[in-house]
């Protein structure tokens, strides 16, 4: 209804109702500005903080093995990307705009936007999630209120784990095709970070951070759509966080003598757990298993491929300019009369129709992707002889070294 | 350990898959970055942008003094100069046109806020009067720019100002608005910004 609105045109006055008094004086009329924004020097400086947080956190990671000092970089990050800037920019947002200067080339795309996009996974490139582990606000916040970490059954864990897969389709779908800024529009935390905010995003964040007591930081694991690019760039990462500290021959992690302290350490989920004999005993049997899901996962894509088509009607209501088409049309139709709507909306929408006619296929096909890569993943023999991180997972949050008995004793 | 052929390949898998990675984003970069195209600065990526309303499409409905994430909003109402018409009576101040020239500055206000001032400017109390909105007590409800353009000479209007504005990415604002007049624009280095609020719009004066 409110597009009706809008097609009223305001009537413009031809000539002004009141003619201004001339001056003879010579009075100078003022004239009117507008206050400049604030210059790009305040990104670039936040730009310059994220990257230098991130260092931190990769050293602090990697090198220094500190809870402690990841804590306190965390609580910085929180209070300033966080409470300062009102966790905006922040990377996991920037993903958005990354797709929509994709798909529309006039679509603005400041380059510290891009940097803020890249640098986490750069970082997760070379030194895996630090990005999660001591910088992100949304991370932190979470971080904070995790007093009572429960350990969530590991199917639970898998199936809420592919919630992130579909939410960052649907996400780069709706900002590609420029209806919304989904990420934005339904971030949990933003509201407390400027102290504002719809009634609705203050109880969903309430509830995310109840939530998270009891399940360790839930908005990363199961929501958070650009943990998923974290998550692949840190699986092939060159460096990662080890629980023991590394042996002399250099190999990560090779100093841990199996001891099964830290098994339980993580709040996350995410220690691999040395491999049992037993996968060597079922080898044939895995093999078949395998088999099976490989031959299932084509049947999977192509469902999934057409549930996001059948789906991309829907999805396409929520777009303004296909909506205003419908009202128009529902509008033409009630009052039989021959107004008929102007062939530039028509077109319009339907082009926009299009746009996600092919995009809700992909998502649906890359949602199906992701389910079939969960099932195959739990068929293929898990490896390691070692207590280590699941580098997929693992938040670089630097809480298990603090378990293992070589790092006491060599501290 | 035991075999080192299956290390091997995992190995080989995570370099290959690192080099993918970083070359996806490489490609990224420069597929977003250097999208040339358009010999216009303005739409040149790499600008910085702002979110602006777009006066020819305002309706005056009053959100953005609530939708906005900024209490008070970042919205403000202007009044051009060039193209107020400095009544003794003005739409966008007083509630009663009627009113007796007298009794203007005692009689009640369109704005909430009393953020419309008035002055004199010649001293008669029918000569022409000067019209600013106090910016610090502005909250951007649009009653003044409502009444003004609707019955007046179109010269007060909403602006977001750029200096109060936190740039969200998603505009609380835009996706309450009925009229789809906020935007997105980018603008250039070299705009200083000043003049950019559509000061052009509706009714010129003669020889202003």
């Amino acid at each position: 209804m409110f597009y009706i609105e809008r097609l009223i045109p305001i009537c413009p006055a031809v000539v002004s109702r009141f003619p201004r008094p001339e001056f003879e004086s010579g009075h100078n009329i003022p004239s009117t500005s507008v206050p400049a924004p604030p210059g790009a020097g305040v990104h670039v400086f936040d730009l310059s903080l994220l990257l230098l947080a991130l260092t931190l956190a990769a050293f602090i990671a990697l090198k220094w093995r500190s809870r402690r000092l990841m804590a306190l970089l965390s609580v910085c990050s929180l209070a300033y990307f966080g409470f300062v800037r009102h966790g905006c920019l922040c990377s996991v947002g920037a993903l958005q705009n990354v797709s929509l200067a994709l798909c529309d080339s006039a679509a603005p795309m400041p380059w510290y936007v891009f940097a803020y996009f890249a640098a986490p996974l750069v970082f997760a490139l070379f030194f895996g999630r630090v990005f999660c582990g001591g910088v992100c606000p949304l991370g932190m916040i979470q971080d904070v209120v995790a007093a009572k970490p429960l350990r969530v059954p590991s199917w639970i864990e898998r199936v809420l784990g592919l919630a992130p897969y579909l939410y960052l389709g649907l996400a780069v779908l709706f900002a590609a095709t420029g209806t919304a800024f989904i990420i934005c529009r339904f971030d949990p935390f933003v509201g407390f970070f400027r102290f504002s905010g719809p009634p609705w995003m203050i109880l969903a964040g309430a509830l995310v951070l109840l939530a998270g007591i009891f399940v360790a930081r839930p908005y990363c694991r199961y929501i958070c759509p650009y943990g998923v690019l974290l998550r692949w760039a840190s699986s092939v990462s060159w460096r990662h966080l080890t629980i023991a500290p590394s042996h002399e021959d250099g190999k990560d992690g090779g100093g841990c003598v199996v001891c099964a302290l830290c098994a339980d350490s993580c709040s996350f989920g995410a220690i691999r757990k040395p491999v049992s004999a037993r996968w060597e005993e079922g080898r044939k049997r895995g093999i078949r298993k395998l088999a099976r899901t490989l031959l299932l996962a084509p049947l999977i894509v192509v469902v999934f491929g057409f549930a996001g088509y059948l789906a991309s009607g829907p999805l396409a209501g929520c777009d303004r300019r296909v909506a205003r088409e419908m009202v128009l049309s529902h509008m033409a139709l009630d009052s039989h009369a021959d107004t008929a709507i102007s062939a530039e909306i028509q077109a319009e929408a339907e082009w926009v129709r299009w746009k996600f006619r092919v995009g809700a296929t992909a998502v649906g096909v890359f949602f199906g992707l992701a389910v079939a890569g969960t099932l195959v993943s739990l068929s293929v023999k898990p490896k390691g002889d070692i207590f280590e991180p699941d580098k997929m997972k693992c938040l670089s949050c630097v809480r298990c070294v603090d378990y293992c008995p070589i790092h006491k004793r060599s501290s | 350990m035991a075999d080192d052929g299956k290390l091997h390949r995992r190995e080989f898998l995570t370099v290959s898959g690192r080099i993918a990675a970083a070359c996806a984003l490489g490609g990224l970069a420069t597929r977003v970055l250097m999208k040339g195209g358009d010999n216009s600065d303005f739409d040149k990526p790499g600008t910085r942008y702002a979110w602006r309303i777009n006066p020819d499409n305002c309706v005056f409905c009053g959100q953005c003094a609530t939708a906005c994430v900024r209490r008070p909003s970042a919205v403000k109402c202007v009044n051009d100069q060039k193209k107020c018409s400095l009544c003794v009576v003005c739409y966008g101040h007083v509630k009663d046109q009627y009113v007796d020239s007298k009794k203007i500055n005692t009689a009640p206000k369109v704005c909430p806020n009393n953020a419309v001032l008035r002055k004199d400017l010649t001293g008669g109390i029918d000569g022409p009067h000067t019209y600013t909105i106090d910016q610090s007590r502005c909250v951007g409800c649009a009653e003044c720019a409502s009444r003004c353009s609707e019955h007046g000479s179109q010269s007060m209007f909403l602006i977001i100002r750029p200096d109060l504005c936190l740039n969200c990415n998603e505009c609380e604002i835009a996706k309450n608005c009925p009229a789809e007049a906020v935007e997105r624009v980018p603008i250039a280095p070299e705009d200083d910004f000043l003049g950019e609020y559509g000061m052009n719009h509706g009714p010129t004066q003669n020889g202003m």
